[in-house]
């Protein structure tokens, strides 16, 4: 079912949580709720399930005004991020519990057990008890029991969030799996971007409260329309800049030292405006050879190197003494294709002008940041 | 066995020992004694004293008021753990320490109030009394001052239950569909099966063995609102030492038995919630 949230606000006393929230989801999307710690997050998804009431606004279930209906009323699929498995029922019982309270006959609650244990990969563990599973398994009870009452929207609140980092890689793709296959329309929340990346149709980027961001995982990484979206959702060098041409299909901005770097695109900013200029560490490209005239560079000291498994991360003194990071890939060194670099050599840092973001500098003007 | 070895295991008992040393005159003793001065005159003599029709209604009425006492007080202690545990309202802590006050308030005072509010001179009691009800000096008193008495046992059983029991267990269960009386049956009901017996279990000992408000609120009135602790105290006074000890020692009995149920219940209480 499709779901619009418009405007939701809640207070607890003098502290916003959420602050005028808005987002729609379509039929059989799977959106998540990216954020920080104590961002609002599992607020807004508590608001949506009916545990907790907003002090203003709506959500509309189908077009359905449900903001003041109970949680029964609702009938929402929720999995908590402890999966709150109810300890004295069996696997089966926790199932089929949403369908005992709603009477549907034993056979057909059966059924819809057996089919569910099967999807969620539990067939078999039925008689067992939570005490008798692991973490990923009761997981997989709390999706399967927020799932028998065929529920209109499925609410996940970190669900990999007590779970060992292999186990969630294989939980997230089997969760993709189960919710498409149902056609279940999904919200979930978590902190871990590549989590949200990996599961989402859109990501909703949650800042003290209010969505920074909502849109494909692919635009909300590649333009970010905030810094704090742009340095949440993976590492960026920040350089403060002011824009010395905007008018054509390229933008020119000097950097510290009159260094200028270009982006190609419109750009609304005016000539002098005061920016950020921001790249991502794999945008940049390591090299002992100067730019060519479509590449913007700078040159730089290497001062640190940490390797990292598939990747080397590279620290550069810059001549206006910031620092850079850059991240190169380690099988380049391995297959001969690149010869790795040593402290304190000299070398040029190389992107793309059709990459790297542009965002008006509210900030005071002498914010200049790195990693 | 070596000296060392000899050495070690000495040492070890060492402190057990002088436990037994300290208990044996305070608890243990006494309590043997109770079982020696009841059997003194053989078990024909010790039977005898239990057939009295006096002591027959004592231990009968004792076992009534007892089992009366912790069928209300599970219901009322649960409900007030329910309240104090899961609603939030301004004065919760207050109320809370306010209800576990008759555990502080010596019972000889909790009997005094009691008969000061529902007796003759009482505000309730005024009231009651031109209708022709008078609840002190009789059963109905009795069962009163018990209730006052053992509620703290059954709250403070069932409370950290409740405060232990995830929120999210009772939220997930209105998410699925539960009403808050299908999620207090199926979700709550049953995590707290073992705190309830245990903390019935509790009352109905305290409540079988309680003496200081009883003898204020119920007159002691033989075959009347005489309970077994207040026959063993008049006994005791009219001299009659072995009667006293024969009920004495069957009162001990049955505590025993109680207390091996309480501990055995809240142990497997503990071991379940270790699993979860």
């Amino acid at each position: 079912m499709a779901m619009v949230i418009e405007q939701i606000s809640k207070r607890y006393g003098e502290l916003c949580v959420v602050d005028r929230a808005s987002l729609d989801v379509s039929d059989g999307e799977l959106v998540v709720l990216l954020g920080s710690s104590g961002s609002g997050k599992s607020t807004i998804l508590r608001m949506i399930a009916g545990l907790a009431v907003p002090d203003e606004g709506r959500i509309l279930l189908n077009g359905r005004d449900i903001t003041r209906l109970p949680p029964q009323q609702r009938g929402m699929g929720f999995v908590f991020q402890n999966y709150s498995i109810f300890p004295h029922m069996t696997v089966a019982e926790n199932i089929e519990f949403g369908l005992k309270i709603r009477n549907v006959p034993v056979s057909q609650r059966q059924a819809r057990r057996e089919y569910l244990l099967g999807l969620v990969d539990l067939y078999g563990m039925g008689p067992r008890y939570s005490s008798q599973l692991s973490g990923g398994q009761q997981q997989r009870v709390a999706l399967a029991r927020s799932l028998a009452y065929e529920p209109p929207v499925l609410l996940l609140d970190e669900p990999f969030g007590a779970i060992d980092a292999k186990t969630r890689i294989q939980l997230r793709q089997s969760l993709k799996k189960i919710v498409k296959e149902v056609g279940v329309t999904t919200m979930m929340v978590t902190h871990d971007q590549e989590e949200a990346f990996e599961l989402a149709d859109r990501v909703a980027i949650v800042n003290k409260g209010c969505i920074e961001q909502y849109g494909f995982p692919n635009d909300v990484y590649y333009s970010p329309s905030t810094q704090f979206t742009a340095d949440f959702v993976g590492d960026i060098n920040f350089f403060e800049g002011s824009v010395l041409d905007s008018s054509g299909e390229c933008c020119e901005i000097e950097l510290f030292e009159g260094i200028p770097v270009y982006r190609r695109g419109r750009y609304p900013f005016q000539q002098g405006q005061r920016v950020l200029y921001g790249v991502r560490p794999e945008q940049i490209r390591v090299s002992l050879l100067e730019p060519e005239n479509y590449e913007n560079g700078i040159n730089g000291t290497i001062e640190k190197s940490m390797f990292l498994g598939d990747i080397t991360r590279y620290s550069i003194r810059l001549a206006d003494n910031r620092l850079l990071d850059v991240q190169v890939l380690n099988y380049l060194f391995i297959d001969g294709m690149v010869m790795p670099y040593e402290l304190n050599e000299k070398v040029w840092l190389i992107w793309s002008q059709g990459s790297g973001i542009i965002l008006a500098d509210e900030a005071h003007p002498a914010f200049v940041s790195n990693l | 066995m070596n000296k060392e070895t000899y050495r070690k295991r000495v040492s070890g008992m060492l402190p057990a020992g002088f436990l037994i040393l300290v208990m044996l005159p305070l608890l243990l003793l006494p309590l043997a004694s109770v079982f020696i001065y009841a059997l003194k005159g053989g078990l024909p003599k010790f039977a005898s004293y239990l057939v009295t029709r006096d002591v027959l209604f004592a231990l009968r009425f004792s076992v009534i008021i007892a089992f009366v006492t912790a069928g209300i007080n599970t219901v009322l202690g649960t409900y007030a753990a329910y309240v104090l545990s899961k609603t939030r309202f301004p004065g919760r802590e207050q109320l809370s320490i306010i209800l576990s006050l008759p555990v502080a308030i010596p019972n000889v005072v909790v009997g005094t109030s009691l008969l000061l509010l529902w007796g003759p001179i009482g505000l309730f009691g005024q009231i009651l009394g031109p209708l022709g009800i008078q609840p002190m000096f009789t059963a109905a008193g009795v069962l009163l001052a018990h209730i006052f008495v053992t509620f703290p046992y059954m709250l403070g059983t069932i409370k950290p239950v409740l405060d232990d029991l995830q929120t999210t267990y009772e939220e997930a269960a209105y998410t699925i569909g539960a009403s808050r009386w299908q999620a207090f049956r199926y979700i709550i009901f049953p995590a707290l099966k073992g705190g309830l017996l245990t903390g019935a279990l509790l009352t109905f000992a305290h409540s079988l063995g309680e003496f200081g408000a009883t003898v204020m609120v119920s007159g002691n009135l033989r075959l009347r609102t005489q309970t077994a602790p207040l026959y063993i105290f008049s006994q005791f006074e009219g001299g009659n030492i072995e009667a006293a000890n024969s009920v004495a020692a069957i009162l001990a009995v049955v505590s025993f038995i109680l207390f091996s149920l309480i501990l055995y219940f809240a142990g497997r209480t503990r071991i379940k919630e270790e699993r979860r």
